[in-house]
């Protein structure tokens, strides 16, 4: 019944709304409970912590560990197209109690991450590696099509063969 | 007492109504026979999960139908929108898990990841194998050179949710980017160890804590 009644609350709220979502009350619950944490520096560390972690078991290992960061369609040199900025405002729509938008969360997150990785020789940084791309790549708000995952893949092996000409 | 009957029979039609509605909105970007099909609780269970999943993806990217959303893949893929169709979107309502592309696949609890694909699926555009990873189309090491193995950990991006075949993930494009390099010293073998889910992946980060992939490496 209670179901029911969410149900039949969220059908009421969403008839009031004029870009209606289409989420269950529930996803939104799961999301804001995500973002809720905004100590983005803790998780920047964090980050940092399992790759300094990851990088020593790989050399214990007699094996090279690479980090490549990958693209996001915020904040990109380029002109942003009409379908980057309508998957982008799904983003945008999901926010915390004090307005703090999912999309501000991975921007901001990203950011403070680009200043910190500068020392790490092997986080390789591609945030930039589609801008010099012609047409779209993203086939939603993040997941890139077969055209980005092969400058990525491309990106991945000229790093590879790089290091195995040392 | 009639009266009695009346009431709770149009209270029980306002409610089914009601989810009627809330249902053919669920599934709104979907054909009408899978509409259909869902209102009147004939869509079969898994068809409704790659339908709501496809509807999402629709109202993600912000279009307003499931064809922009076609000519957007078949723009972005170099397909014909026929092919990015026959892809993505489930021709019977009771099919199984069909595309994958989504990142629906059958799953199974695993005591330390959580969630682990079952192995060995097969759907149109996506291959499990026998460890429960995706395929990865691995060049032939003609010239036998001295095997390197390449492990690919990452989140739905590694593991390809986006593309259209395993040949197009990123560890196949990098195998055969190094393999076709007749100047590398090296056979490069590639494992794709990404995830769709991103707790599994923060989980896999566990277990290289722990050393588990010690094994592997």
């Amino acid at each position: 019944m209670l179901i029911f009644l969410k149900k039949l609350f969220f059908a009421f709220k969403e008839s009031l709304n004029s870009h209606p979502e289409i989420y269950p009350i529930q996803t939104f619950d799961r999301l804001s409970y995500y973002i809720k944490d905004t100590n983005l520096e803790k998780a920047v560390d964090d980050y940092l912590n399992n790759y300094k972690i990851i990088n020593k078991i790989a050399i214990k290992n007699n094996a090279k560990y690479f980090n490549f960061l990958q693209p996001t369609s915020f904040g990109k040199n380029k002109q942003l197209s009409s379908f980057y900025l309508a998957s982008n405002s799904h983003l945008k729509r999901i926010k915390t109690k004090d307005g703090i938008t999912q999309a501000d969360v991975i921007f901001n997150f990203f950011s403070m991450l680009y200043t910190k990785i500068k020392h790490y020789k092997n986080i390789i940084n591609l945030q930039s590696i589609f801008d010099q791309i012609e047409g779209e790549i993203y086939i939603d708000h993040v997941h890139f099509s077969d055209k980005g995952n092969n400058i990525i893949a491309k990106a991945i092996s000229e790093k590879i063969l790089e290091d195995e000409n040392e | 007492m009639n009266n009695v009957f009346l009431i709770l029979f149009i209270i029980v039609i306002f409610f089914l109504f009601i989810e009627i509605t809330l249902r053919y909105k669920k599934l709104i970007y979907m054909p009408l026979k899978f509409k259909i099909r869902y209102c009147f609780f004939l869509l079969g269970k898994r068809a409704l999960a790659e339908s709501y999943v496809i509807c999402q993806r629709v109202h993600r990217c912000g279009f307003k139908n499931i064809h922009d959303l076609m000519q957007h893949y078949s723009k972005v893929t170099n397909l014909s929108i026929n092919q990015i169709y026959k892809k993505f979107i489930p021709n019977k309502v009771y099919s199984d898990y069909y595309s994958g592309a989504h990142g629906l696949l059958n799953e199974t609890f695993d005591a330390e990841l959580g969630y682990k694909a079952i192995p060995n699926q097969k759907l149109q555009t996506v291959n499990i194998d026998e460890y429960g990873l995706r395929q990865t189309i691995n060049v032939e090491n003609i010239s036998r050179k001295k095997e390197k193995k390449i492990i690919f950990l990452g989140g739905s991006i590694m593991f390809g949710i986006g593309s259209t075949g395993d040949e197009k993930t990123i560890p196949s494009c990098v195998s055969r980017y190094l393999n076709n390099n007749k100047n590398t010293k090296f056979y490069y073998k590639c494992y794709n160890y990404g995830e769709f889910r991103a707790s599994v992946t923060l989980k896999q980060v566990g277990l290289v804590r722990n050393c588990y992939l010690e094994l592997f490496l």
